[in-house]
Formats: C-alpha cells, sequence, structure tokens
C-alpha cells in the first residue's frame, strides 16, 4: 500500500479543480471536515469488515476516533493562522511585485513620466510651501510654557475699537481686581533706544515691561537670569538682552552678565540673555528693560498706551476670564465714569491674537496652492487617459493571461502612487527652497516667520497630498480598466483590433473633457482673483499722495534728554542739521517731522476751539493727529497751500504760536467756515492760543491704501513738548543724489554736530510704504503665479484634449476634406467644440470665482471684488488661450491625407 | 486488544509521524495503520491526536500537504515529508537514540554507588 504513494511528484490523482483552489485561498472548515470525515468513512469501512452492522458502525468508528470535536476546532485554528499568515504574504509578494513592475512601466516612458513627475511636482511644492508657512504661523504653538494659557486683555474703547491699548490705572486696577490670571503683566509698544558700545552709538529696540510679564510667559534666561517679581523695585536701571542682540554686538561673549551699558546716556546692568527662540512681543526686540512700581501712576487713565498680557488661573477659562473682566471693567467705569465710562475690555488668547491678521491671507494662499495641485492632478489624469488609449493592448493581453479586474486596477493605481512618489519627492526638495524664497519676500509684519521651517508635519502633509495625488489622478484610468472589462469575453479580440486604430470610446472623452472644464474653471477662479490684486496694485500705484514722495529721502534722529534738555536746544540742533544738510552735493531742499512716514500710528492730540464749547468734559475736541514740521516743510514735501500761509522762518519760539490745518481736518472741524484766524489751544477753552494761518492739502503719509486723515501742523520751533525730540529729516534731492550717497555724506556732516548720535535709518521715502503695501503685493504675487501656472496646464490640458479628439475622427475629417470641405470648415468645426468647451468652463468659473473673490475684499484697494472689468478681461483671456490651444491641433486636421485614412481603416 | 498498550510520550508522536511518512505520502489513517501495524498495536494512539500534530507540523512547514484520492478512490488529504521535515526526523530520532541509551545504562545499572 506504501509503495503506491512513493511517488514524491504528488501530481498523479489530483483534480485539477482542487490544485486550482489550493492556490485560489482555502476554505479552511471544509477541508477539516472532509479530512475528518474520510478518517471516520476508512475506520467505519474496516468495522463493516469486521462484522459490525452498516448502521452502527458509524457511531462505533465515532467512539474508536476519540474527542471529534476538540480535534475538529484544533485544527481549524491552526488552519486559519496559517491561511492569513499565507495572504498577508502573499500580499506583499504581489505589491513589491506592482512596484517593481510600476517602475519598468515608468522608465519605459520617460518623457511622458517626466511631464507628469514636473507638473505634480508644482503642485505639491507650493502647496506645501504655502502650507510650511501656516503650520509656522498660524498652527505651531507659542514658543512659551503652556501656550494655549496665555492670553491679552485689550479694553474695548466707546467708539467700539476691541484692541484698544491700555492705560496704566487700568492695568493696575485689572491686577489688583480679577481673579482669573495666575500672572498678569504690561509692557510697552517697542521702542527706540540708543547703545553706546565702546564709543559707537547704535539704535536698537526695546519693549518695557513690568517684571511679571516673564512670570506671565513662564520665560527662563539662557544665560543669567530674566526678571523676578522683586525686580519691581528699584530704579529699573537692568536690562535683559536678546539672544540676537548679545551674539551681533557682544560676540556672544559667556561674562556679560553684570556689566554695566551706555542706554540713551544713562547705565544698566546687564541681568541676563534670553535663549535665541524668545521673541516678545515680535521679532526684532534688542532689549527689554523693567518697568518699576516708582513709574507706574496707578491714577493715570487717560493715556492709553499699554499692552496687557496674562495667564489663565488653572481654574479659569477664556469665557470665565471675560465674564470677569466684563464685571471688573462696569465697575470701573462706575468708579471712574470721567474717563472709563463706555470702556469694556476684550480677552483673546495670544495665539490667536497674534496672527488674526494675517489668517485670511494665508488661507487664502493655501487655498490658490491647493487648487493649483488639484489642476495638476486633472491635468495628469488627463495624460494618464490619453496614455491608457496606448495601453489598452497591454491590458487586454494581461488581462487575458488571467489578471482580474482587480488586479489591473490594483496595478494602474500602484503606477499613479510609485509616479506621484517621485513627483513629491522633488515637491518636497522644491518645497524647501520655495519656503526659504517666501519667508524672505513675506512681508516683515506676518508674525513668527521664524518659526516657519521644514518640520514632520510638513513632511507628512506632502506625504499627504502626495498619496491623495496618486489616488485622485490613477482614479480615472483606473475606472476606465473596469469598465472595459466588463465585456470579458470578447473584450481581447476586439482590444487587439481596437489597439490598431487608437480610438478611445466616447465616454472616455467625455470624462477627459470634464477634467478640461475642471481646470479652465479652477484656473479662471485663480485668474480672477490675480486679476483683481494686480488692478489694486495698479490703482495704489497711481495713487495721488498729496505730496511728491519721488525724489524724497528720509533720516531719523532722536536727541538724547540727557545732553539735549529743552525745546530751545533741540531747535537749535535741528536748525543746525537743516541748514547744514541743505548745504550738501544733489540737495534741493531739506525740512523736519516728528510724523512716521508709511507708519500707520501717529501722535494725537485732542484741543480746543476758540468760541466754541466742546461735548467734552475736557472741552477738547476728539484727538487728531498732530504733526510738527521744521524748515520748509510744505515746499519740500510738495503739498500745496490751499489758503493762508505755511510756516516761515519768522515763526520762531518768541512769535506768536501757530497752526495750519489739512483739508480734511478743516472740513471736519470748520464745515462752513475757513479756519484760517480762528484760534486753537491745546491746553483748554482758555488759551493759551494758536492761531491757524493756512489751510494746506491732505497728504497719504500714513499708507499708500489707507484714506488721508485730518491732521494739524505746529511749527516745531514753537512746540512746548519737552519730550518731543525726535525728527526725521525729509530731504529733497535732485537727479544724482541717492539715499545711498546722501546717508554717506548725512553720516559725515552728523559726526562733526555730534559724534554720538546715531542716524536711524536712511530710505527713500517711497520705499517706506513698501511695508504697507507689503503683505498684498505677497498675496498679488503668489496669486498670480498660481494663476499663471494653471493657466498653463490648463492650455496644455486644452491641447491634448483637441489633438487627441482631432487624431480619433481623423476618418470623419479625411472624409470631409475628400468630400470637398474647405480647410477652413474643418478648423472651424475642431475650434468651435474647444469653444464649447470653454464656454462651459466661463460659465462655471465665472460663477464660483462671483462667489468666491469676496474672501480677497480685505486685500483688494478701490476694486469691487466683483468687479466687471475684470472679469470680462479673464473670460477673454481664458477664451482666446483656449481657442489658441486647440488652433494648432485643428489646423493638423486640415492636413489629414484622406486616401491615407480611409486605407488605415 | 489483549496486550497492555503504552501510551505514546508526549512530543514523540510527530517524530513517529515523520517517520512514518519516510515510506513517502500518506493520508492520517494509513499512518495510524502503519504505526499500529509497526508496534503490533502496542503503542496507544488516539486518532483525534493526530489531525492537530498532522496541521501543527504542516504550518511548521516539516510536512507538506495536498488533495488525492485514497485507494478507494475517496478524497483524502495526503501529507509528505519536506526537506524541513527530513532535516527534522534526523535530529530526533538521533537525540531519541542517545536518551534511550542514556537512560537504558542508568536502568540497567548493576552496580551499586560507591
Amino acid at each position: 500500500m506504501n509503495g503506491q504513494w512513493r511517488d514524491e511528484s504528488g501530481e498523479r490523482g489530483v483534480p485539477v479543480w482542487r490544485r486550482y483552489l489550493r492556490f485560489r485561498g482555502r476554505d479552511v472548515r471544509a477541508d477539516v471536515a472532509d479530512e475528518l470525515e474520510f478518517h471516520l468513512e476508512m475506520i467505519a469501512e474496516r468495522l463493516i469488515e469486521q462484522g459490525v452492522a452498516p448502521d452502527c458502525a458509524r457511531a462505533r468508528a465515532r467512539e474508536e476516533f476519540g474527542d471529534f470535536e476538540r480535534a475538529r476546532v484544533l485544527c481549524e485554528g491552526i488552519g486559519a493562522d496559517q491561511a492569513r499568515r499565507h495572504e498577508w504574504g502573499e500580499l506583499f509578494d504581489s505589491l513589491a511585485k506592482d512596484v517593481q513592475f510600476a517602475f519598468r512601466s515608468v522608465r519605459r516612458a520617460p518623457g511622458f513620466t517626466a511631464t507628469i513627475v514636473f507638473t505634480l511636482a508644482l503642485g505639491i511644492g507650493a502647496s506645501t510651501a504655502i502650507f510650511s508657512i501656516v503650520r509656522g504661523v498660524l498652527l505651531r504653538p507659542l514658543p512659551f510654557a503652556e501656550p494655549d494659557k496665555l492670553v491679552r486683555v485689550w479694553e474695548v474703547s466707546p467708539r467700539g475699537d476691541d484692541h484698544n491699548v491700555v492705560s496704566i490705572g487700568n492695568y493696575v486696577s485689572w491686577r489688583e481686581r480679577a481673579r482669573s490670571f495666575s500672572a498678569i503683566g504690561a509692557h510697552s509698544a517697542q521702542l527706540g533706544v540708543t547703545l553706546v558700545e565702546a564709543g559707537e552709538p547704535t539704535r536698537i529696540t526695546t519693549t518695557d515691561l513690568t517684571p511679571s510679564v516673564m512670570q506671565v510667559l513662564g520665560a527662563r534666561a539662557a544665560l543669567g537670569r530674566t526678571f523676578v517679581p522683586d525686580d519691581d523695585k528699584g530704579d529699573g536701571r537692568t536690562v535683559v538682552l536678546s539672544h540676537d542682540l548679545w551674539v551681533r554686538r557682544f560676540g556672544a561673549d559667556p561674562g556679560i552678565v553684570g556689566r554695566q551699558l551706555m542706554i540713551n546716556d544713562a547705565s544698566y546692568t546687564v541681568l541676563g540673555v534670553m535663549p535665541a527662540k524668545f521673541e516678545f512681543p515680535s521679532a526684532g526686540v534688542d532689549i527689554w528693560r523693567p518697568v518699576t512700581a516708582d513709574h507706574i501712576d496707578a491714577e493715570e487713565r487717560r493715556s492709553h498706551n499699554w499692552y496687557v498680557v496674562g495667564r489663565l488661573a488653572p481654574t479659569a477659562s477664556l469665557a470665565t476670564a471675560s465674564a470677569e473682566m466684563r464685571a471688573v471693567a462696569g465697575a470701573l467705569a462706575r468708579e471712574y465714569p470721567q474717563y472709563m465710562k463706555g470702556f469694556g475690555t476684550n480677552v483673546v488668547s495670544m495665539a490667536d491674537d497674534m496672527v488674526a491678521s494675517v489668517r485670511p491671507l494665508l488661507l487664502i494662499l493655501l487655498a490658490g496652492a491647493t487648487l493649483l495641485l488639484v489642476v495638476a492632478c486633472a491635468n495628469i489624469a488627463n495624460l494618464l487617459l490619453a496614455r491608457a488609449v496606448g495601453r489598452r493592448r497591454e491590458m487586454a493581453v494581461r488581462g487575458a493571461l488571467g489578471a482580474g479586474r482587480a488586479r489591473l486596477v490594483r496595478q494602474l493605481l500602484t503606477e499613479s502612487i510609485v509616479i506621484a512618489f517621485i513627483g513629491g519627492l522633488l515637491g518636497a526638495a522644491k518645497a524647501a527652497l520655495l519656503t526659504r524664497a517666501l519667508t524672505m519676500l513675506a512681508p516683515e509684519d506676518i508674525p513668527r516667520l521664524s518659526a516657519v521651517r521644514i518640520d514632520g508635519a510638513v513632511l507628512g502633509y506632502a506625504l499627504a497630498t502626495t498619496l491623495a495625488s496618486g489616488l485622485l489622478f490613477g482614479f480615472a484610468p483606473a475606472i476606465r480598466v473596469l469598465r472595459h472589462r466588463r465585456h470579458d469575453g470578447q473584450s481581447l479580440h476586439l482590444a487587439l483590433r481596437a489597439a490598431g486604430d487608437r480610438g478611445g470610446s466616447s465616454r472616455q472623452a467625455r470624462v477627459r473633457s470634464i477634467l478640461l472644464v475642471g481646470e479652465l474653471a479652477v484656473s479662471l477662479i485663480l485668474l480672477s482673483g490675480a486679476g483683481l490684486l494686480l488692478r489694486s496694485a495698479h490703482r495704489l500705484a497711481q495713487i495721488d499722495y498729496g505730496y511728491r514722495p519721488a525724489g524724497l529721502v528720509s533720516a531719523s534722529f532722536d536727541l538724547p534728554r540727557a545732553r539735549y534738555d529743552g525745546n530751545d536746544r533741540h531747535t537749535a540742533f535741528y536748525d543746525q542739521l537743516i541748514a547744514g544738510v541743505g548745504e550738501l552735493p544733489h540737495v534741493a531742499g531739506v525740512a523736519g517731522t516728528t510724523e512716521e512716514i508709511g507708519s500707520a500710528s501717529s501722535m494725537t492730540f485732542s484741543f480746543a476751539i476758540e468760541g466754541r464749547p466742546s461735548r467734552n468734559a475736557s472741552g477738547r475736541e476728539d484727538a487728531q493727529p498732530l504733526r510738527v514740521v521744521a524748515g520748509d516743510y510744505f515746499r519740500v514735501m510738495g503739498i500745496p497751500v490751499r489758503r493762508g500761509r505755511p510756516f516761515t522762518a519768522s515763526d520762531r519760539a518768541d512769535s506768536p504760536p501757530v497752526a495750519i490745518v489739512n483739508e480734511s481736518l478743516a472740513r471736519l472741524l470748520w464745515p462752513d467756515v475757513d479756519p484760517v484766524g480762528s484760534r486753537v489751544s491745546f491746553v483748554g477753552p482758555s488759551g493759551p492760543w494758536l492761531q491757524v494761518v493756512g489751510v494746506v492739502g491732505d497728504t497719504r503719509s500714513n499708507a499708500a491704501d489707507a484714506a488721508p486723515v485730518p491732521a494739524m501742523y505746529v511749527p516745531f520751533s514753537q512746540k512746548r513738548w519737552p519730550w518731543m525730540t525726535w525728527l526725521t529729516l525729509v530731504v529733497r534731492t535732485d537727479a544724482m543724489g541717492s539715499p545711498k550717497t546722501l546717508g554717506s555724506e548725512l553720516r559725515g556732516f552728523v559726526r562733526q554736530l555730534d559724534a554720538r548720535l546715531p542716524i536711524q535709518g536712511v530710505s527713500a521715502v517711497p520705499d517706506l510704504y513698501r511695508e504697507s503695501v507689503a503683505r498684498r503685493r505677497f498675496a498679488t504675487v503668489l496669486t498670480a503665479a498660481f494663476a499663471g501656472l494653471t493657466l498653463i496646464l490648463g492650455v496644455v490640458g486644452m491641447y491634448g484634449v483637441v489633438s487627441y479628439g482631432v487624431t480619433q475622427r481623423r476618418r470623419e475629417f479625411g472624409i470631409r476634406l475628400a468630400l470637398g470641405a474647405r480647410a477652413s470648415q474643418v478648423t472651424g468645426v475642431v475650434v468651435r467644440e474647444a469653444l464649447a468647451l470653454a464656454a462651459i468652463a466661463l460659465i462655471v468659473g465665472t460663477t464660483a470665482a462671483l462667489g468666491l473673490t469676496p474672501l480677497l475684499s480685505r486685500l483688494l484697494y478701490e476694486v469691487s471684488p466683483r468687479d466687471p472689468v475684470t472679469f470680462a478681461a479673464v473670460a477673454f483671456v481664458v477664451a482666446t488661450v483656449a481657442v489658441a490651444a486647440a488652433w494648432l491641433p485643428a489646423r493638423r486636421a486640415t492636413r489629414i491625407d484622406p486616401a491615407m485614412t480611409i486605407r488605415d481603416a | 486488544m489483549a496486550r497492555q498498550e503504552v501510551d505514546v510520550l508526549q512530543g514523540t508522536l510527530d517524530m513517529l509521524v515523520l517517520k512514518a511518512l519516510t515510506w513517502g505520502r500518506m493520508h492520517g489513517y494509513s499512518i495510524l495503520a502503519w504505526l499500529r501495524q509497526t508496534t503490533d498495536g502496542e503503542l496507544r494512539i488516539e486518532d483525534a491526536a493526530l489531525y492537530p500534530a498532522l496541521h501543527r507540523m504542516e504550518a511548521r512547514g516539516l510536512i507538506a500537504a495536498e488533495w488525492g484520492l485514497s485507494e478507494n478512490n475517496r478524497k483524502a488529504k495526503f501529507y509528505r515529508l519536506t526537506v524541513r521535515g527530513r532535516r527534522e526526523l534526523r535530529a530526533e530520532s538521533e537525540s531519541w537514540t542517545r536518551y534511550v541509551s542514556v537512560i537504558g545504562k542508568v536502568m540497567s545499572a548493576t552496580e551499586q554507588p560507591a
């Protein structure tokens, strides 16, 4: 009996269906049952041979076998385990094969693959780069301890400004009354101060803060120490340095702690150095000085110039803190009605507060980049579909050789994903470069740009977009295979024949057309956005500033009060400076102003008008911007004098005080009368008085995109505020003058006057506006780039779809031409069809764009987000470009040789 | 079944099955039949215990299985030795022989402790 089975090959006697089943995965339960059943039968047979009655043989066999159930369960368990392991192994094997195969087929078509890879890298690179900025600015937690507990507390002004800067008296009241905060502190805005180190003066930036701010932030020094609550006492002559200043100015000297520094002509002791990543309240602060108890006037509630930060107590939330602060504000309004009436408070999470203003900008850019990626995917899907036609023969053969439908789909998807990964790698590399470029191009006022880097989350985003795009553009060709395999039986034969005439189904043509319409529509959306932004930029460039910024150079100074005490000395110094600079070569005129050109901040004063009762308790009008100017200011700036006279050299400290108003202020406060001749007072309704001597034109000196504000001008020589020590020189240069040459001449001249006085930056005045338009320009440049790229992709897509259609209809065109159709008629047919597609895209895209562009409105300037001119122009561009892209392949249709096509068929 | 039967020792069943399969492919019933015939029925092996052992060894790759037709034309599952199984059998039978001889030495010892 054994000899019979010695054949080791095991081929004999095994039914084919069973062998096949072994490969197709097994039914474990059935196999175990079959096997044990056979055993029982064998026992039963033997028993019958031994004389047992057939009816009870089976039961006896079962008895003899032993615990049947247990054996069955054990065997099934083992079998199921093995089957699972087997399946996984098979899956990995076939995946590895798919990937290998994908690489081979990718290598077979290098040009095609390169096109796809670059298109994809474009999309992934752009969206990843923008995401890295979004992540750094919007998503990464603040670099402080428990950052989600940090809040900013603002006043809400009676006018409804919910980010009103806080008065120090209010801060003190809040600190005493509010229980929601485990720590609370106040700090100043960034202030420029002069550091004299080794005889060399430099301008640095400080933020003065109550020592408690460091407790709020949970900040630790990298070297030495930071402020502790006890630093609240004493004279406050201590300082903590930023890491950057320590490296830049002191060569990272480890012995810096304890040294004395001369800041604004006073001596400060260095307590410590902060870590490099410590930026507060924003990047670019060089030192922090303590505000001590002696410097806090708890009764001061009029001037609002402090910023308050708090750390929520463990039991408090944003909501409970807001509620408590509302109650506190209510109490304060009752106790100090003359100052606090109508004031509320606003508690905001610090992270949100920091980035609230840039969030829309960044999200718009992220949307733009994502749309670009989607268009790239649609384009790739189109290319793959076109190629799928060429691969019908391959698919048909593979199908006939036994590859299942799922197998072929998986193969195609694997191919797409392999291509996507190559594109993704390239895209990630591109993103790394782009991110660096973008952070340099980005407006400086975007907070937290220093937190932008390529990290795990960014790479994760790149990976996710890569996978998603691979699936997205791999889907269309894969679906096609599914369709085709539906009529399996005859498909090989048909496909092999059909592959000869390189045709495709009409369904496929429709899919490609839909993809193309989508591409063009998205491109239209982006173009509309870019068009609106460009039109804003154009409007901005044509703005009438109210003066002539071109050819003006500015240079700012600030006199140290220790050495320049009193208004007379300020006037004397600046008079000398203006006279001297006027003698420099290429200088046509010099003047000075206290205004910060190109900055939104302004100095405001309230004043009374003679003979006119005021609504306010103080007897003065609401505060208005005041510009204190020196020299022949209006002539040098090019500001027209509308009525009365400008300031002259005879408006001296001892002559009658004068003032000039601009047209906006005149309209606001003297709507019916000529302001010239009326008198105003900064003190109150009983004088002392300044006589208004002239009205001048409005200027857009704050920002190009902000409407001119009302302003009053007074001569520097008559100023009565000894703390007003700074002045910005405005120098009108001739064609030969430049900020650079003027800067060095200026430095030389100032050194003669005062060797320890620094110049705080020399720049061309038009450049000062860069900052105010930087965000808009950033958005414009990027949106235009995204839009341009999608348009190019759309053109390529259109070209592809039309040439595909022409190839497909070669016979038809051949016959038409043979029957005497003119070339222009054939071209017309093709172009008309392309135009029809473009028209659908125009309708879809314009409708979508009209819905989306209002999101841009904050970035637009004097252009409606639904500006008809822009939309018409964009539609025209898209239509023209689409027709042009269709025309080239259409021309090819006319060159078809009728004889050839008919013979081919 | 008049003679007293010996229970198969834990762990030795695998070795016996492997040995049986050195004769060629067999289904479970014929493996048992051969074992019983060779031991003159002196070794007690439960039919039910055989199958989990077979399946375990199949999972370990010591034996391979395939479906075929039995001598009486029925569908049966046949097992055969794999290369690994053959190696396993060699190792097992060597260590078994040594074990038996060592234990034998002790059990047949005649000298009392010094």
